[in-house]
């Protein structure tokens, strides 16, 4: 899909602890629609992998995430918190396992405004209640604060990610 | 033009208005979509966001409309099948499009697919993925969607939050082709 619907930015990189995406939140857009894939890197260990927003200076904000979401697997689980330190979290338990998703975000450049967004993503993991199963995320992503937020970072845990993310603003 | 998002009409409120209604809707396209950005009402109790069809010029305010819903907050239990059980199982005058207050930080944001509104063979319907703050000044989310339950010709929607005037935001109606 074109027309009103950009392509803002793109980025992709292979076996890196973390990739920005620096620069895909601007004052032209207000509603915005993120893709990625994060996949456990050939011969990494990564166990995890999160999503950050990037402040004004393009450094990743550490705390105050509002994060509310509906986890399915083999069990239904109901995660909420305000004091959470990344977003998009998803486990990565054996060699390609990957977490999948898309977000809608609105007003993270606006300084003026809370940032709100809903996010599905999916993976499949090699260890829930003993046994490998899928397991998908459905929620809200949100920052509680007027600060601007400019771009995204990815990142892993105990290794190297394959990480491909994608930024798409609505026309106004 | 096939397989893009085009823009049909829209409206930027910067003052005072009872609702939205943004026209446009007829065979160009297979499914529209209504954007909603930074909307706020004129009071910081507006807060719960409505919507209806436009039926022959105006809105459809008959009975018959449903809301399914589910909402996603960061401090408690969610909520889910839906805001009111009127709005599930008994049809209603109007369609929940979810909570958005208008204090300050504060706005409403939609994403909202309108699917078989300008066809009196079927019952215009639409989902909506949603994102704002609640009455109590909690950040949430939601997914849902709806109907009314007539077939008959749509050419458009309404949008307006209840009790209050929409104070501002950006009100947009695209179309787009399933090839």
């Amino acid at each position: 899909m074109a027309g009103e619907f950009y392509l803002i930015k793109s980025e992709s990189a292979t076996d890196v602890a973390s990739l920005d995406i620096t620069d895909c939140f601007n004052s032209t857009y207000n509603f915005y629609e993120v893709i990625w894939y994060a996949k456990r890197a050939s011969g990494s260990s990564a166990t995890n992998s999160y999503m950050r927003f990037l402040d004004s200076t393009g450094s990743a904000i550490t705390s105050g995430y509002n994060v509310g979401y509906y986890r399915y697997d083999r069990y239904i689980g109901i995660i909420y918190s305000t004091t959470n330190t990344y977003i998009n979290d998803g486990q990565l338990q054996d060699t390609d396992r990957a977490n999948a998703g898309r977000m809608s975000i609105a007003n993270p450049y606006a300084d003026d405004r809370y940032t709100t967004g809903y996010s599905q993503r999916y993976m499949y993991t090699d260890n829930i209640g003993g046994a490998a199963r899928g397991r998908g995320y459905f929620g809200l992503n949100g920052l509680k604060d007027v600060q601007r937020i400019t771009g995204l970072q990815i990142y892993g845990t105990s290794g190297n990610l394959d990480i491909d993310i994608a930024v798409y603003g609505f026309g106004e | 033009m096939a397989g893009e998002l085009n823009l049909v009409s829209s409206t930027t409120v910067t003052s005072d208005v009872a609702s939205v209604t943004l026209t446009g809707i007829d065979t160009t396209y297979d499914i529209y979509k209504v954007l909603i950005t930074n909307a706020r009402g004129n009071n910081t109790s507006a807060n719960s966001w409505r919507m209806r069809w436009i039926v022959g010029g105006s809105p459809e305010t008959g009975n018959n409309y449903f809301t399914q819903w589910e909402s996603h907050n960061a401090v408690s239990n969610f909520e889910w099948n839906g805001f009111a059980t009127d709005y599930r199982y008994s049809g209603n005058t109007e369609m929940y499009i979810g909570d958005g207050s208008s204090d300050t930080g504060e706005c409403y944001n939609a994403n909202i697919n309108l699917y078989k509104a300008y066809d009196n063979d079927s019952e215009a319907r639409f989902d909506i993925e949603q994102h704002s703050t609640n009455s109590g000044g909690n950040l949430i989310a939601a997914k849902g969607g709806g109907y009314r339950k007539a077939q008959q010709i749509c050419t458009g929607v309404q949008i307006y939050v209840a009790s209050y005037s929409i104070a501002s935001g950006y009100f947009g109606l695209y179309g787009y082709n399933y090839s």
